[in-house]
Protein backbone atom coordinates (compact mmCIF):
# COMPACT_ATOMS: atom_id res chain seq x y z
CA UNK A 1 0.00 0.00 0.00
CA UNK A 2 1.22 3.70 -0.53
CA UNK A 3 1.33 4.25 3.03
CA UNK A 4 3.65 1.69 4.54
CA UNK A 5 5.17 2.58 7.18
CA UNK A 6 8.99 0.54 6.92
CA UNK A 7 10.90 0.45 10.05
CA UNK A 8 14.49 -1.22 9.16
CA UNK A 9 17.07 -1.59 11.06
CA UNK A 10 16.39 1.18 13.71
CA UNK A 11 19.19 2.17 16.14
CA UNK A 12 18.52 5.02 18.42
CA UNK A 13 21.35 5.95 21.16
CA UNK A 14 21.72 9.35 22.76
CA UNK A 15 24.54 11.28 24.76
CA UNK A 16 24.45 10.81 28.42
CA UNK A 17 27.16 11.97 30.77
CA UNK A 18 30.31 11.49 30.62
CA UNK A 19 30.25 11.91 26.75
CA UNK A 20 28.78 8.26 26.55
CA UNK A 21 25.89 6.92 24.58
CA UNK A 22 23.33 5.44 25.73
CA UNK A 23 21.84 2.84 23.25
CA UNK A 24 17.99 2.80 23.74
CA UNK A 25 17.03 1.05 20.59
CA UNK A 26 19.31 -1.54 19.25
CA UNK A 27 17.95 -2.65 16.24
CA UNK A 28 14.34 -2.28 15.21
CA UNK A 29 12.68 -3.41 12.24
CA UNK A 30 8.65 -3.60 11.48
CA UNK A 31 6.44 -3.25 8.95
CA UNK A 32 3.31 -1.97 9.51
CA UNK A 33 0.43 -1.37 6.55
CA UNK A 34 -1.36 1.40 5.79
CA UNK A 35 -4.75 1.37 7.98
CA UNK A 36 -3.07 -0.98 10.71
CA UNK A 37 -2.67 -0.48 14.06
CA UNK A 38 0.25 -1.93 16.06
CA UNK A 39 0.89 -1.66 19.72
CA UNK A 40 4.17 -2.11 20.98
CA UNK A 41 4.40 -3.62 24.17
CA UNK A 42 7.59 -4.39 26.60
CA UNK A 43 8.85 -3.91 29.98
CA UNK A 44 9.46 -0.40 31.50
CA UNK A 45 12.40 1.28 30.06
CA UNK A 46 12.78 -1.15 26.97
CA UNK A 47 13.08 1.70 24.64
CA UNK A 48 9.35 1.53 23.02
CA UNK A 49 8.64 5.26 24.27
CA UNK A 50 12.10 6.40 22.70
CA UNK A 51 11.06 4.43 19.48
CA UNK A 52 8.20 6.23 19.15
CA UNK A 53 9.29 9.58 19.61
CA UNK A 54 11.60 8.94 16.51
CA UNK A 55 8.99 7.65 14.77
CA UNK A 56 7.22 11.27 15.53
CA UNK A 57 10.52 13.06 14.74
CA UNK A 58 11.35 14.74 17.98
CA UNK A 59 14.31 12.12 18.26
CA UNK A 60 16.91 11.14 15.95
CA UNK A 61 17.62 7.80 15.11
CA UNK A 62 21.25 7.29 15.04
CA UNK A 63 21.58 4.23 11.97
CA UNK A 64 19.14 2.34 9.96
CA UNK A 65 16.09 3.75 8.15
CA UNK A 66 12.25 4.67 8.68
CA UNK A 67 9.97 5.61 5.58
CA UNK A 68 6.22 6.11 5.03
CA UNK A 69 4.84 5.37 1.87
CA UNK A 70 8.72 5.07 0.23
CA UNK A 71 9.57 8.33 2.26
CA UNK A 72 12.19 9.09 4.47
CA UNK A 73 10.93 10.24 8.37
CA UNK A 74 14.61 11.19 8.93
CA UNK A 75 14.83 14.85 10.44
CA UNK A 76 12.31 17.41 11.28
CA UNK A 77 8.11 16.75 12.71
CA UNK A 78 5.98 16.84 9.92
CA UNK A 79 2.14 17.46 9.06
CA UNK A 80 2.00 13.40 8.22
CA UNK A 81 2.68 12.59 11.49
CA UNK A 82 0.30 13.19 15.03
CA UNK A 83 0.70 12.28 18.43
CA UNK A 84 -1.39 11.59 21.27
CA UNK A 85 0.72 12.39 24.64
CA UNK A 86 0.07 10.43 27.56
CA UNK A 87 -0.37 13.50 29.87
CA UNK A 88 -3.23 15.55 27.61
CA UNK A 89 -0.57 18.37 26.94
CA UNK A 90 -3.30 20.50 26.16
CA UNK A 91 -2.73 24.54 25.97
CA UNK A 92 -4.65 25.26 29.32
CA UNK A 93 -5.40 28.75 28.18
CA UNK A 94 -7.30 27.52 24.93
CA UNK A 95 -11.03 26.15 24.98
CA UNK A 96 -11.46 22.49 23.88
CA UNK A 97 -12.23 23.16 20.32
CA UNK A 98 -9.20 25.76 19.95
CA UNK A 99 -7.03 23.00 20.95
CA UNK A 100 -8.24 20.85 19.01
CA UNK A 101 -7.81 23.20 15.81
CA UNK A 102 -4.05 24.31 16.76
CA UNK A 103 -2.56 22.23 14.62
CA UNK A 104 -4.81 23.21 11.65
CA UNK A 105 -3.48 26.87 12.76
CA UNK A 106 0.03 26.08 12.72
CA UNK A 107 -0.05 24.56 9.14
CA UNK A 108 -1.92 27.74 7.91
CA UNK A 109 -5.55 25.89 7.41
CA UNK A 110 -8.37 29.14 6.82
CA UNK A 111 -9.57 29.79 10.71
CA UNK A 112 -13.32 28.96 9.47
CA UNK A 113 -12.24 25.68 7.68
CA UNK A 114 -10.36 25.28 11.06
CA UNK A 115 -13.24 25.79 13.13
CA UNK A 116 -15.49 23.29 11.04
CA UNK A 117 -13.38 20.43 10.86
CA UNK A 118 -12.51 20.73 14.69
CA UNK A 119 -15.86 20.77 15.81
CA UNK A 120 -16.58 17.43 13.63
CA UNK A 121 -13.59 15.76 15.70
CA UNK A 122 -15.37 17.30 18.99
CA UNK A 123 -18.49 15.81 17.81
CA UNK A 124 -16.11 12.47 16.76
CA UNK A 125 -15.23 11.99 20.11
CA UNK A 126 -18.27 12.71 21.84
CA UNK A 127 -17.23 16.05 23.55
CA UNK A 128 -20.40 17.97 21.99
CA UNK A 129 -21.36 20.57 24.24
CA UNK A 130 -18.27 20.96 25.74
CA UNK A 131 -15.87 23.03 23.48
CA UNK A 132 -15.89 26.47 24.91
CA UNK A 133 -15.06 24.81 27.98
CA UNK A 134 -10.88 24.81 29.40
CA UNK A 135 -8.95 21.97 29.46
CA UNK A 136 -8.77 23.03 33.74
CA UNK A 137 -12.60 22.15 33.40
CA UNK A 138 -12.56 19.00 31.63
CA UNK A 139 -12.46 15.40 33.48
CA UNK A 140 -8.96 13.44 32.71
CA UNK A 141 -11.10 11.27 30.36
CA UNK A 142 -12.15 14.28 28.17
CA UNK A 143 -9.00 16.03 28.18
CA UNK A 144 -7.56 12.70 26.65
CA UNK A 145 -10.86 12.96 24.42
CA UNK A 146 -9.41 16.29 22.85
CA UNK A 147 -6.11 15.61 23.02
CA UNK A 148 -7.21 12.23 20.50
CA UNK A 149 -9.13 14.99 18.46
CA UNK A 150 -6.40 17.57 18.32
CA UNK A 151 -4.01 14.68 16.69
CA UNK A 152 -6.96 13.49 14.71
CA UNK A 153 -7.98 16.80 13.09
CA UNK A 154 -4.73 16.82 10.50
CA UNK A 155 -5.46 13.63 9.33
CA UNK A 156 -2.04 12.19 9.77
CA UNK A 157 -0.61 9.74 7.51
CA UNK A 158 0.64 8.22 11.07
CA UNK A 159 -1.09 8.56 14.40
CA UNK A 160 1.27 8.12 17.40
CA UNK A 161 -0.32 7.20 20.75
CA UNK A 162 2.07 7.03 23.98
CA UNK A 163 0.70 5.38 26.83
CA UNK A 164 -2.54 7.64 26.06
CA UNK A 165 -4.69 6.37 28.86
CA UNK A 166 -2.11 5.31 31.71
CA UNK A 167 -2.86 8.24 33.55
CA UNK A 168 -6.51 7.70 34.09
CA UNK A 169 -8.05 5.52 36.72
CA UNK A 170 -9.62 2.20 35.49
CA UNK A 171 -13.21 2.83 34.88
CA UNK A 172 -12.47 5.40 32.72
CA UNK A 173 -9.72 3.78 31.04
CA UNK A 174 -11.44 0.74 29.95
CA UNK A 175 -14.54 3.32 28.44
CA UNK A 176 -11.68 5.10 26.51
CA UNK A 177 -10.16 1.96 25.21
CA UNK A 178 -13.74 1.42 23.79
CA UNK A 179 -13.91 4.74 22.59
CA UNK A 180 -10.66 4.57 20.94
CA UNK A 181 -11.71 1.27 19.32
CA UNK A 182 -14.70 2.87 17.55
CA UNK A 183 -12.97 6.61 16.76
CA UNK A 184 -10.22 4.00 14.51
CA UNK A 185 -12.76 1.92 13.01
CA UNK A 186 -14.61 5.17 11.92
CA UNK A 187 -11.41 6.69 11.10
CA UNK A 188 -9.02 4.12 10.04
CA UNK A 189 -5.04 5.69 10.44
CA UNK A 190 -2.11 3.94 10.84
CA UNK A 191 -1.65 3.85 13.76
CA UNK A 192 1.32 2.97 16.21
CA UNK A 193 0.28 2.64 20.32
CA UNK A 194 3.11 1.82 23.28
CA UNK A 195 1.44 0.43 25.90
CA UNK A 196 1.99 -1.22 29.51
CA UNK A 197 -1.33 -3.09 29.61
CA UNK A 198 -1.62 -6.00 27.56
CA UNK A 199 -5.46 -6.25 27.59
CA UNK A 200 -5.58 -2.94 25.93
CA UNK A 201 -2.98 -3.81 23.49
CA UNK A 202 -5.16 -7.16 22.77
CA UNK A 203 -8.40 -5.11 22.17
CA UNK A 204 -6.61 -2.12 19.73
CA UNK A 205 -4.12 -3.71 18.25
CA UNK A 206 -4.07 -6.10 14.51
CA UNK A 207 -0.52 -6.53 15.54
CA UNK A 208 1.14 -6.25 18.92
CA UNK A 209 5.12 -6.14 18.66
CA UNK A 210 6.42 -7.38 22.17
CA UNK A 211 9.98 -5.96 22.58
CA UNK A 212 13.50 -7.20 24.05
CA UNK A 213 14.06 -5.60 27.66
CA UNK A 214 16.38 -2.23 26.69
CA UNK A 215 17.79 -1.93 24.05
CA UNK A 216 15.06 -2.62 21.93
CA UNK A 217 14.72 -5.21 19.71
CA UNK A 218 11.69 -6.74 18.04
CA UNK A 219 11.34 -10.08 20.12
CA UNK A 220 7.77 -11.33 18.97
CA UNK A 221 5.45 -9.95 16.50
CA UNK A 222 1.85 -11.28 17.49
CA UNK A 223 -1.37 -11.12 15.07
CA UNK A 224 -4.26 -10.12 16.64
CA UNK A 225 -6.76 -12.61 14.42
CA UNK A 226 -10.24 -11.04 16.10
CA UNK A 227 -13.03 -9.99 14.39
CA UNK A 228 -13.08 -6.18 12.91
CA UNK A 229 -15.31 -3.83 13.90
CA UNK A 230 -14.53 -5.49 17.20
CA UNK A 231 -16.15 -4.19 20.07
CA UNK A 232 -16.00 -5.10 24.10
CA UNK A 233 -17.66 -8.33 23.39
CA UNK A 234 -14.16 -9.46 22.40
CA UNK A 235 -12.55 -8.87 25.96
CA UNK A 236 -15.11 -12.46 26.69
CA UNK A 237 -13.61 -14.04 23.78
CA UNK A 238 -11.37 -17.25 24.51
CA UNK A 239 -8.83 -16.39 22.02
CA UNK A 240 -8.38 -12.78 24.14
CA UNK A 241 -7.20 -14.36 26.58
CA UNK A 242 -5.27 -16.38 25.05
CA UNK A 243 -3.75 -13.82 23.25
CA UNK A 244 -2.94 -12.17 26.84
CA UNK A 245 -1.56 -15.06 27.98
CA UNK A 246 0.85 -15.36 25.65
CA UNK A 247 2.23 -11.78 25.15
CA UNK A 248 2.43 -11.90 28.93
CA UNK A 249 4.56 -15.04 28.83
CA UNK A 250 6.98 -13.18 26.01
CA UNK A 251 7.12 -10.16 28.22
CA UNK A 252 7.74 -12.27 31.57
CA UNK A 253 10.34 -14.29 29.89
CA UNK A 254 12.57 -10.89 29.10
CA UNK A 255 12.88 -10.10 33.25
CA UNK A 256 10.48 -7.80 34.73
CA UNK A 257 11.91 -5.60 36.83
CA UNK A 258 9.65 -4.74 39.81
CA UNK B 1 -19.50 29.27 38.30
CA UNK B 2 -21.83 32.06 39.02
CA UNK B 3 -23.03 30.67 42.24
CA UNK B 4 -19.10 30.31 43.81
CA UNK B 5 -18.90 34.08 42.52
CA UNK B 6 -22.38 34.46 44.69
CA UNK B 7 -20.96 32.80 47.85
CA UNK B 8 -17.31 34.33 47.49
CA UNK B 9 -18.48 37.82 47.23
CA UNK B 10 -21.37 39.26 48.83
CA UNK B 11 -21.50 43.10 47.62
CA UNK B 12 -22.45 44.48 50.59
CA UNK B 13 -21.02 42.30 54.25
CA UNK B 14 -22.97 43.97 56.73
CA UNK B 15 -26.37 43.53 54.30
CA UNK B 16 -26.97 40.34 55.48
CA UNK B 17 -24.78 39.66 58.58
CA UNK B 18 -26.68 43.29 60.70
CA UNK B 19 -25.93 43.18 64.56
CA UNK B 20 -29.44 42.71 64.83
CA UNK B 21 -29.57 39.12 63.36
CA UNK B 22 -29.96 36.37 66.59
CA UNK B 23 -27.33 34.80 67.51
CA UNK B 24 -27.05 30.93 66.28
CA UNK B 25 -26.27 28.61 69.33
CA UNK B 26 -22.79 27.50 69.40
CA UNK B 27 -21.21 29.37 66.70
CA UNK B 28 -18.49 31.58 67.52
CA UNK B 29 -19.41 35.63 65.90
CA UNK B 30 -16.44 35.60 63.88
CA UNK B 31 -17.42 32.35 62.03
CA UNK B 32 -20.70 33.52 61.24
CA UNK B 33 -19.66 37.03 60.02
CA UNK B 34 -17.50 36.94 56.49
CA UNK B 35 -13.88 38.19 56.49
CA UNK B 36 -14.07 41.29 54.84
CA UNK B 37 -16.42 42.64 57.51
CA UNK B 38 -13.68 41.61 59.83
CA UNK B 39 -10.78 43.15 58.23
CA UNK B 40 -12.96 46.48 58.13
CA UNK B 41 -12.94 45.96 61.65
CA UNK B 42 -9.51 45.30 62.58
CA UNK B 43 -8.57 48.57 60.78
CA UNK B 44 -11.02 50.58 62.25
CA UNK B 45 -10.36 48.84 66.28
CA UNK B 46 -6.24 49.84 65.21
CA UNK B 47 -7.48 53.55 64.04
CA UNK B 48 -9.21 54.07 67.20
CA UNK B 49 -6.75 52.08 69.86
CA UNK B 50 -4.18 54.80 67.59
CA UNK B 51 -6.34 57.67 68.16
CA UNK B 52 -6.86 56.83 71.96
CA UNK B 53 -3.39 55.22 73.13
CA UNK B 54 -2.00 59.84 71.93
CA UNK B 55 -4.70 61.13 73.84
CA UNK B 56 -4.58 59.32 77.15
CA UNK B 57 -1.03 60.05 76.85
CA UNK B 58 -0.10 56.05 76.37
CA UNK B 59 2.50 57.08 73.84
CA UNK B 60 3.12 60.88 72.48
CA UNK B 61 1.25 62.01 69.84
CA UNK B 62 4.89 64.07 68.87
CA UNK B 63 5.94 60.62 67.44
CA UNK B 64 3.30 58.60 66.14
CA UNK B 65 0.87 61.21 65.46
CA UNK B 66 -2.78 60.06 65.41
CA UNK B 67 -5.19 59.43 62.91
CA UNK B 68 -6.96 62.94 63.73
CA UNK B 69 -3.47 64.69 63.09
CA UNK B 70 -3.14 62.93 60.10
CA UNK B 71 -6.10 64.61 58.62
CA UNK B 72 -5.73 67.66 59.64
CA UNK B 73 -2.20 67.65 58.05
CA UNK B 74 -3.65 66.22 54.90
CA UNK B 75 -6.43 68.46 54.55
CA UNK B 76 -3.66 71.29 55.03
CA UNK B 77 -1.31 69.90 52.17
CA UNK B 78 -3.99 69.29 49.75
CA UNK B 79 -5.31 73.26 50.72
CA UNK B 80 -1.60 74.32 50.33
CA UNK B 81 -1.47 72.52 47.10
CA UNK B 82 2.14 71.28 47.25
CA UNK B 83 0.91 68.07 46.97
CA UNK B 84 -0.30 68.52 43.29
CA UNK B 85 3.27 68.92 42.69
CA UNK B 86 4.67 66.81 44.95
CA UNK B 87 2.20 64.34 43.04
CA UNK B 88 2.74 65.51 39.61
CA UNK B 89 6.85 65.09 40.18
CA UNK B 90 6.81 61.82 41.55
CA UNK B 91 4.36 60.19 39.25
CA UNK B 92 6.52 61.09 36.62
CA UNK B 93 9.17 59.74 38.08
CA UNK B 94 7.43 56.78 39.06
CA UNK B 95 5.62 56.31 35.30
CA UNK B 96 8.83 57.00 33.28
CA UNK B 97 11.03 54.75 35.04
CA UNK B 98 8.35 52.36 35.62
CA UNK B 99 7.32 52.28 31.33
CA UNK B 100 11.24 51.87 30.70
CA UNK B 101 11.33 48.83 32.59
CA UNK B 102 8.42 47.03 31.46
CA UNK B 103 9.35 48.18 28.13
CA UNK B 104 12.74 47.04 28.64
CA UNK B 105 12.20 44.23 31.05
CA UNK B 106 9.49 42.04 29.16
CA UNK B 107 11.03 41.56 25.82
CA UNK B 108 14.39 41.21 27.47
CA UNK B 109 13.09 38.54 29.51
CA UNK B 110 11.53 36.90 27.45
CA UNK B 111 14.61 36.84 24.93
CA UNK B 112 16.56 35.74 27.85
CA UNK B 113 14.40 32.72 28.89
CA UNK B 114 13.85 31.79 25.06
CA UNK B 115 18.07 31.94 23.84
CA UNK B 116 20.54 30.02 26.28
CA UNK B 117 23.62 31.99 25.15
CA UNK B 118 21.56 35.52 25.33
CA UNK B 119 20.77 33.93 29.12
CA UNK B 120 24.68 32.39 29.30
CA UNK B 121 25.85 36.27 28.26
CA UNK B 122 23.46 38.05 30.70
CA UNK B 123 22.79 36.43 33.60
CA UNK B 124 25.36 37.18 35.39
CA UNK B 125 24.98 41.15 35.66
CA UNK B 126 21.32 40.37 35.96
CA UNK B 127 22.08 38.08 39.08
CA UNK B 128 24.41 40.31 40.57
CA UNK B 129 22.18 43.89 40.04
CA UNK B 130 19.01 41.16 41.53
CA UNK B 131 20.95 40.09 44.79
CA UNK B 132 22.25 43.89 45.46
CA UNK B 133 20.76 46.42 47.22
CA UNK B 134 19.91 48.31 44.28
CA UNK B 135 19.48 51.40 46.40
CA UNK B 136 22.96 51.61 47.14
CA UNK B 137 23.69 52.88 43.37
CA UNK B 138 21.32 56.37 43.96
CA UNK B 139 24.94 58.31 44.80
CA UNK B 140 26.53 57.12 41.82
CA UNK B 141 23.50 57.96 40.17
CA UNK B 142 23.52 61.72 40.89
CA UNK B 143 27.17 61.26 39.82
CA UNK B 144 26.20 60.42 36.44
CA UNK B 145 22.80 62.19 36.08
CA UNK B 146 23.39 65.27 38.22
CA UNK B 147 20.47 66.46 40.96
CA UNK B 148 17.17 66.23 38.84
CA UNK B 149 14.74 64.09 37.66
CA UNK B 150 17.01 62.22 35.39
CA UNK B 151 18.61 59.93 38.43
CA UNK B 152 15.36 59.41 39.78
CA UNK B 153 13.76 57.91 36.72
CA UNK B 154 17.01 55.66 36.49
CA UNK B 155 16.40 54.66 40.42
CA UNK B 156 12.60 53.90 39.59
CA UNK B 157 13.81 52.27 36.26
CA UNK B 158 16.78 49.57 37.96
CA UNK B 159 14.60 48.57 41.24
CA UNK B 160 11.29 47.87 38.91
CA UNK B 161 13.46 46.02 35.79
CA UNK B 162 14.93 43.06 37.84
CA UNK B 163 12.08 42.14 39.26
CA UNK B 164 10.07 41.93 36.31
CA UNK B 165 13.00 40.21 34.72
CA UNK B 166 13.85 37.77 36.77
CA UNK B 167 9.78 36.94 36.98
CA UNK B 168 9.41 36.82 32.63
CA UNK B 169 12.54 34.80 32.92
CA UNK B 170 11.16 31.92 34.68
CA UNK B 171 8.18 32.25 33.49
CA UNK B 172 9.28 31.48 30.12
CA UNK B 173 11.85 28.70 31.47
CA UNK B 174 8.82 26.95 33.18
CA UNK B 175 6.47 26.35 30.30
CA UNK B 176 5.57 23.09 29.76
CA UNK B 177 8.08 21.00 28.05
CA UNK B 178 5.69 18.75 26.71
CA UNK B 179 3.53 21.95 25.17
CA UNK B 180 6.42 22.34 23.05
CA UNK B 181 6.64 19.23 21.37
CA UNK B 182 3.18 19.69 20.78
CA UNK B 183 4.08 22.88 18.67
CA UNK B 184 6.90 21.36 17.28
CA UNK B 185 4.89 17.98 16.31
CA UNK B 186 2.86 19.68 14.25
CA UNK B 187 5.27 21.51 12.49
CA UNK B 188 5.45 24.82 13.88
CA UNK B 189 8.27 27.08 13.19
CA UNK B 190 10.47 28.41 16.61
CA UNK B 191 8.52 31.78 15.82
CA UNK B 192 4.65 30.01 16.22
CA UNK B 193 5.92 27.81 19.22
CA UNK B 194 7.13 31.38 20.87
CA UNK B 195 3.74 32.99 20.20
CA UNK B 196 0.92 30.21 20.55
CA UNK B 197 2.86 28.05 23.54
CA UNK B 198 5.38 30.47 25.29
CA UNK B 199 3.89 33.84 25.40
CA UNK B 200 0.34 32.73 26.39
CA UNK B 201 1.73 30.49 28.57
CA UNK B 202 4.59 33.22 30.35
CA UNK B 203 1.70 35.64 31.07
CA UNK B 204 0.79 35.17 34.62
CA UNK B 205 4.71 35.59 35.72
CA UNK B 206 4.89 38.24 33.11
CA UNK B 207 1.92 40.33 35.82
CA UNK B 208 3.59 38.43 38.91
CA UNK B 209 6.23 40.47 37.82
CA UNK B 210 4.64 44.04 36.48
CA UNK B 211 3.30 43.50 40.44
CA UNK B 212 6.23 43.75 42.46
CA UNK B 213 7.85 46.25 39.97
CA UNK B 214 4.96 48.38 41.04
CA UNK B 215 6.22 47.96 45.12
CA UNK B 216 9.96 48.09 44.05
CA UNK B 217 9.75 50.46 41.79
CA UNK B 218 8.03 53.18 44.06
CA UNK B 219 10.87 52.15 46.75
CA UNK B 220 12.90 53.68 44.25
CA UNK B 221 10.90 56.84 43.41
CA UNK B 222 10.76 57.55 47.09
CA UNK B 223 14.59 56.48 48.00
CA UNK B 224 15.58 58.74 44.88
CA UNK B 225 14.17 61.97 46.33
CA UNK B 226 15.34 61.56 49.99
CA UNK B 227 19.21 62.42 48.57
CA UNK B 228 19.46 65.88 46.00
CA UNK B 229 15.88 66.69 45.97
CA UNK B 230 13.50 69.71 46.72
CA UNK B 231 10.50 68.41 45.85
CA UNK B 232 8.26 65.26 45.54
CA UNK B 233 6.96 62.92 48.10
CA UNK B 234 9.90 61.20 49.32
CA UNK B 235 11.10 64.95 49.68
CA UNK B 236 8.15 65.75 51.93
CA UNK B 237 8.55 62.69 54.17
CA UNK B 238 12.33 63.36 54.60
CA UNK B 239 11.70 66.72 55.38
CA UNK B 240 8.47 65.89 57.63
CA UNK B 241 10.52 63.71 59.61
CA UNK B 242 13.30 66.16 59.36
CA UNK B 243 10.83 69.15 61.14
CA UNK B 244 9.71 66.15 63.28
CA UNK B 245 6.23 66.79 61.77
CA UNK B 246 5.23 62.99 61.92
CA UNK B 247 1.36 63.62 60.71
CA UNK B 248 2.72 65.11 57.28
CA UNK B 249 5.17 62.47 57.09
CA UNK B 250 2.18 59.72 57.78
CA UNK B 251 0.49 61.67 54.99
CA UNK B 252 2.43 61.55 52.11
CA UNK B 253 3.58 57.67 52.91
CA UNK B 254 -0.02 56.85 52.92
CA UNK B 255 0.01 58.38 49.41
CA UNK B 256 2.53 56.42 48.46
CA UNK B 257 0.65 53.54 49.81
CA UNK B 258 -2.42 53.91 48.08
CA UNK B 259 -1.25 54.71 44.86
CA UNK B 260 0.90 51.16 45.23
CA UNK B 261 -2.31 50.06 46.17
CA UNK B 262 -4.13 51.05 43.29
CA UNK B 263 -2.30 50.34 40.65
CA UNK B 264 -0.95 46.49 41.92
CA UNK B 265 -5.27 46.21 42.20
CA UNK B 266 -5.74 47.10 38.33
CA UNK B 267 -3.05 44.73 37.84
CA UNK B 268 -4.68 42.05 39.54
CA UNK B 269 -7.79 42.60 37.70
CA UNK B 270 -6.17 42.28 34.58
CA UNK B 271 -4.29 39.14 35.55
CA UNK B 272 -7.93 37.60 36.30
CA UNK B 273 -8.66 39.12 32.99
CA UNK B 274 -6.08 37.68 31.08
CA UNK B 275 -6.18 34.17 32.88
CA UNK B 276 -9.70 33.36 32.44
CA UNK B 277 -8.86 29.67 31.74
CA UNK B 278 -7.10 29.01 35.74
CA UNK B 279 -11.08 28.55 36.77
Amino acid sequence: MSNTLQIRNVQVEYPVADAKLFKAVEDVSLDIAEGEFVCLVGTSGCGKSTLLNVLAGLLQHTSGSITLGGESLKGQPSNRRAMVFQSAALLPWRRAIDNVSYGLEVQGVDRKVARARAQEMINLVGLSGHEQKFPGQLSGGMQQRVNLARALVTNPDLLLLDEPFAALDAQTRRLMQEELVRIWQERPHTSVLVTHQISEAVFLADKVAVLTRGPARVKEIVEIDLPRPRDPSVFRDPKFRAYEERIWDLVVAEGVAI
Amino acid sequence: MTSAVETVRPEKPGAETGPVSPPAKGIPFYRRTNHRLISVLAVALFLILWEVSGRVGIVSPFFVSSPSGVVTAGIEYFQSGLVWTDMKISGLEFVIGYVLAVVVGIPLGLAMGWYKTLHAALSPFVDFLFSTPRVAFLPLLIVWMGVGIAPKVALVFIMAVLPLLMSVISGVKTVDKTLLSVGKLFGASQLTVFRTIVLPGSVPSIIAGLRVAVGTGLIGMVVGELYASSEGLGYRIVEAGQLFQTDRLFVAAIIVAIAGVLLSGALARLEKRLSAWRS
